[in-house]
């Protein structure tokens, strides 16, 4: 039997979600069918994290304009949908006199874009900002209102919050044809046909093939980005985004602390075929230091916990692609979202939003919308008095699972019953950091899955650390 | 209103495992009435529940125990005392005055002040972030000691065809297991050109089972998009660097990493202990006490052990001393002898010897690398003891030996450890 | 007649001694060198001829606390017949509890030794 609703988002990535959350404001039957087995499952999940000021997009561009409203947002969103998000600044340094050419061009661009906050610094007043900086850098664009954002979160926070304000999400489901009919949009899927009034294509680096599905051409290219993650031992070695400047050699690599506080180093810049090689590469991971210590020189691998690698979704254009589709106008693209994707996210739902009220979209208001997502209790950044209240509440919180991040078992299990809650051991991991530390799972990964297990009622054989096929224990021993 | 237990001890036992149990017991035994340990699992023992394999004790008990049963006698023998044992209870914190929070489900929030504390927490596996293997992020790399948890413990096979990258003794050990479970173990790789783990064990977990041993090798790529398919690996040269030209592929489902142990010191940290770039545990002197006055280590939280019989010795030694400490009777003279790694020798244990009342130290130690026939010699000062050839020296194998009371007594400064390679 | 030479790492202790077994083409032993002790000495010559080792696993319990419990076999049993024994011990079902050093079988694949728990549950 086919499934109806008003609007389809493809993809439960930020944009996605963030398209989802802007539509259930509205009384409207919304299904967001994601192929992974989670929310933030392809680009969201592996990136910098970065909220970016907005200086580098060109001027007049959707980059640009959705760049600084979307950064201009994210405090209030990360807040409403229990985001970590800190607003930390950012460096782009500069080597040279090329460099510092480059560093006023960008710091014009900014003013222009709008960009508050802006000023380029000198050697001096860089290194007191951040004392690791090499010697070498001669002066710096200084970027105040510049944050870090936990990006899976964001993602599972935006359609958790539109699930909440009811919304439907499809995990496991893979599109394999769309075919736009007189009244409705019917979605073909692995799990059965869906239909719809409009859809949106939200589909990151398969929002080229997925356009293809409704006779449309676009170019998507996914270009692999590969990281370096440190321990929360090794923090408090910059404080501020470093970027490098970009030159004919490259973006550079960024160093910068995540909003948990470990360090993260990346990424590298490849163009590939493969729309699901997250692989990483023993020459990639190399630049990603080599490249690095030209901001910072005492890096070294000490500390590394893990390496990864992520895809963006590069347009031909170099512009960001979200506009109704050129082949039937109740079809909206919103893909390319390669950087500043993320920063852009909460200006990219509401652009969605606006687009299909655009192509005759109309719902009354949902009276019921909460905007704020329930807040979710963080043991770990709790006070000893918080912590005690909480386990005297529910005892729950008194087992601690994890203990690299100390996270406990309550909650686990409010991430798996949460709207879209976590059903894998990296949902679990997403929503917790559970697994996330310096064991890597190591010793709690068993005690999660046994959690998964128990509270989702399937056996321990059918727990998944992802998607399909990534099954962690296949049969029982002595079966 | 929260409850807040506020609870005293004389000392407080952080870990159930093998250093944990002989240490409690120790300081029980040496007249400290009110013992408490910690354990974050539901039973004590530790990581000996999960090594159901057989070759413990053989030093201390004179027979050949496994893991499990090992365990159970100093379980026992815990269980006829007056020591308070904390199940499913984790330690979140110790401050430099020995105060102590711990959570459970059970006991809620529990803050715990002890007059002296023993560090046994153990150690953690080294994961494939910490080697920055490259490849894919499937499902399917496990640490040994995770998946000898889902076998053992468990009772579930985290694969059917394995590799195991690492010789380590637990590597070595779930080679063995996986095979008699079912599962086909195609090789074990070592970046070294020699094994890391226990003699006896390549011989009993791999020869027996015909499981190749590929020394100089490393994995240099993972392969499969949700679940390993397979893995690449390579010759290394002399700078442990891949040959190209060498790689082979090996079709599997699982990847073991058997690539070392890393004590387990973020609590100690927190309460201001140094500790040993080396070792990466606690520098601690003779009596296991560390640079925090009253707060001891001992097992592998101290340094990586092979054999549990000595992780024993360790605990009672740390567990007796940590009784007196809460007697006020160990006094810690204001100098101390530091003890060096001399010549091939890659670290100490203890690290330093407070002189006073210093009789039977022994001292620990790992040789840099392989030698048949080593001399073994320690410089008191500058004056030579005894030598002692051994054979068959391998950083694997914790050496030991004891220092002579008459020259230690007339040291001033250091004791030098050191090995000279003998053909 | 040609006299051969074989060295055997011993596995009696952690020492590891290296025990080099000279023999003749009837397998009779002439000379055991390398032994720091008469167990090596025995432990050599019966590598030599049927190498023995005691196989420790799991077995299943049936509504236990735990879903297994460990075992091992009282006595050193023939390499040759480990996987043998690997079939018999896999089959195991015992109701819990399980107490530390109950048999669970007894002359497993006729090699004369038992099946103990070297581990115990309670029943759940």
């Amino acid at each position: 039997m086919k499934k109806n609703f008003d609007v389809i988002i493809i993809g439960a990535g930020t944009s996605g979600g963030m398209a989802a959350r802007a539509l259930s404001r509205y009384q409207l039957n919304i299904a967001i069918i994601e192929k992974t087995a989670d929310a933030g499952g392809g680009t969201s999940k592996a990136n910098s994290g970065i909220v970016h000021g907005g200086y580098d997009a060109k001027p007049g561009t959707l980059k640009a304009r959705l760049n600084r409203q979307g950064t201009e947002m994210m405090e209030t969103v990360c807040r409403q949908l229990d985001v970590n998000y800190k607003k930390n600044g950012s460096m782009v340094v500069a080597f040279d006199s090329d460099d510092m050419a480059a560093l006023k061009e960008l710091y014009d661009r900014g003013i222009e874009n709008g960009i508050p906050g802006l000023s380029i610094i000198d050697h001096v007043k860089a290194k007191n900002l951040e004392h690791n900086l090499s010697d070498d850098v001669v002066g710096a664009l200084l970027c105040e209102s510049s944050g870090i954002v936990n990006p899976y979160e964001l993602a599972v926070g935006a359609v958790e919050n539109a699930v909440m304000n009811g919304a439907s999400v499809f995990f496991d489901t893979e599109v394999t044809g769309i075919k736009p009919e007189k009244d409705s949009i019917t979605v073909i899927t692995d799990k059965g046909e869906f239909s719809a009034r409009y859809l949106v294509n939200a589909a990151g680096v398969y929002g080229g093939a997925v356009a293809a599905m409704f006779g449309e051409t676009v170019k998507i290219t996914p270009r692999k980005g590969e990281y370096l993650l440190y321990d929360q031992a090794v923090s408090n070695v910059v404080s501020h985004t470093i970027f490098q400047t970009p030159s004919k050699m490259g973006k550079g690599i960024l160093v910068t602390p995540t909003v948990e506080g470990n360090m993260l180093l990346g990424p590298t810049s490849e163009n590939i075929e493969d729309k699901d090689d997250f692989s990483t590469t023993r020459s990639g991971l190399k630049s990603v230091l080599d490249i690095a210590k030209k901001s910072v020189p005492d890096l070294t691998l000490s500390g590394v916990i893990t390496s990864f690698a992520g895809l963006r979704a590069v347009p031909e254009g170099g512009d960001f692609v979200i506009r109704p589709s050129e082949t039937d106008g109740r079809i909206i693209d919103c893909i390319g979202i390669e950087s500043p994707g993320l920063s852009s996210s909460p200006a990219i739902g509401e652009y969605v939003l606006a687009l299909l009220q655009d192509a005759g979209l109309k719902a009354p208001l949902n009276e019921a919308y909460q905007p704020n997502n329930e807040k979710r209790l963080r043991f770990s950044q709790l006070s000893d008095e918080e912590r005690a209240k909480a386990i005297a509440e529910n005892p729950k919180y008194g087992h601690i699972v994890c203990r690299c991040e100390t996270v406990t078992e309550g909650e686990i299990i409010d991430a798996i019953h949460r709207p879209a809650g976590a059903t894998t051991v990296d949902g679990v991991k997403h929503r917790t950091r559970a697994g996330a530390g310096r064991c890597h799972g190591g010793f709690c990964s068993p005690v999660v899955m046994e959690i998964l297990s128990r509270e989702l009622g399937i056996p321990m054989e059918e727990i998944r650390r992802t998607d399909n096929g990534s099954w962690i224990v296949n049969k029982k021993t002595k079966a | 209103m929260a409850k807040e237990k506020k609870l005293q001890y004389d000392v407080a036992v952080i870990g159930g495992g093998p250093a944990g149990l002989a240490a409690a017991l120790a300081a029980y035994d040496n007249g400290a009435k009110k013992v408490a340990m910690i354990e974050r699992a539901g039973e004590l023992g530790g990581i000996l529940d999960q090594c159901i394999h057989n070759g413990f004790g053989l030093h201390y008990f004179k027979e050949e125990l496994t893991g499990p049963e090992y365990a159970y006698r100093f379980i026992k023998k815990v269980e006829e005392t007056k020591i308070k044992v904390y199940l499913n209870t984790m330690v979140t914190d110790i401050t430099h005055e020995r105060e102590i929070t711990a959570y459970s489900e059970h006991y809620g929030q529990l803050k715990i002040s002890a007059k002296a504390i023993v560090l046994a927490m153990g150690s953690r596996e080294r994961t494939r972030g910490a080697l920055n293997i490259p490849g894919q992020r499937p499902a399917g790399i496990f640490t040994a000691g995770t998946a000898q948890r889902l076998v053992n413990i468990e009772g579930y096979m985290p694969g059917s065809t394995v590799v195991i990258l690492g010789s380590g003794d637990i590597g070595l050990i779930m080679a063995r297991r996986m095979t008699l479970e079912g599962a086909k173990v195609e090789a074990v790789i070592e970046l070294l050109p020699y094994s890391g783990g226990l003699q006896r064990n390549i011989v009993q977990c791999l020869n027996d089972f015909n499981i190749p041993l590929y020394l100089s090798h490393t994995v240099t790529q993972i392969h499969g998009h949700s679940r390993v398919t397979g893995i690449t690996y390579a010759k290394v040269d002399e700078n442990r660097q891949p040959i190209a030209g060498t790689e082979k592929y090996i079709a599997c489902d699982t990847l073991l990493l058997s690539v070392g142990l890393i004590p387990e010191n973020e609590l100690s940290k927190k309460c201001g202990v140094q500790l040993d770039p080396i070792t990466g545990g606690p520098i601690v002197d003779q009596r296991m006490q560390t640079h925090v006055p009253g707060v001891f280590a001992c097992g592998n939280v101290a340094h990586i052990h092979d054999l549990v019989d000595y992780v024993t010795e360790e605990g009672m030694l740390a567990g007796k001393n940590a009784a007196r400490a809460a007697r006020g009777k160990l006094k810690t003279p204001k100098k101390l002898l530091t003890v060096i790694p001399g010549d091939n020798v890659r670290y100490v244990l203890p690290q330093l010897i407070a002189k006073k009342k210093a009789k039977k130290v022994q001292i620990s130690f790992r040789v840099a690398g392989p030698m048949e026939r080593g001399k073994l010699s320690v410089l008191y000062d500058v004056t030579s003891g005894k030598s002692k050839t051994r054979k068959h020296l391998a950083p694997g194998e914790m050496e030991r030996v004891g220092l002579e009371a008459k020259l230690l007594k007339k040291t001033k400064q250091n004791v030098t450890i050191q090995v000279k390679e003998r053909k | 007649m040609t006299i051969k030479e074989q060295t055997i790492t011993c596995t009696v202790c952690p020492k590891g001694c290296r025990v080099t077994v000279t023999y003749d083409d009837n397998g009779e032993v002439k000379k055991i060198t390398g032994n720091s002790c008469s167990r090596g000495e025995k432990y050599a010559r019966n590598e030599l001829v049927d190498p023995k080792r005691v196989l420790t696993s799991t077995v299943r319990v049936v509504g236990g606390v735990k879903p297994v419990v460990s075992v091992k076999t009282d006595a050193p049993v023939s390499l040759k017949k480990m996987m043998e024994c690997m079939t018999a011990i896999n089959t195991l079902r015992p109701n819990a509890p399980v107490k530390m050093g109950e048999v669970l079988m007894q002359n497993i694949a006729g090699t004369s030794a038992n099946v103990v728990a070297t581990s115990e549950t309670e029943t759940a």
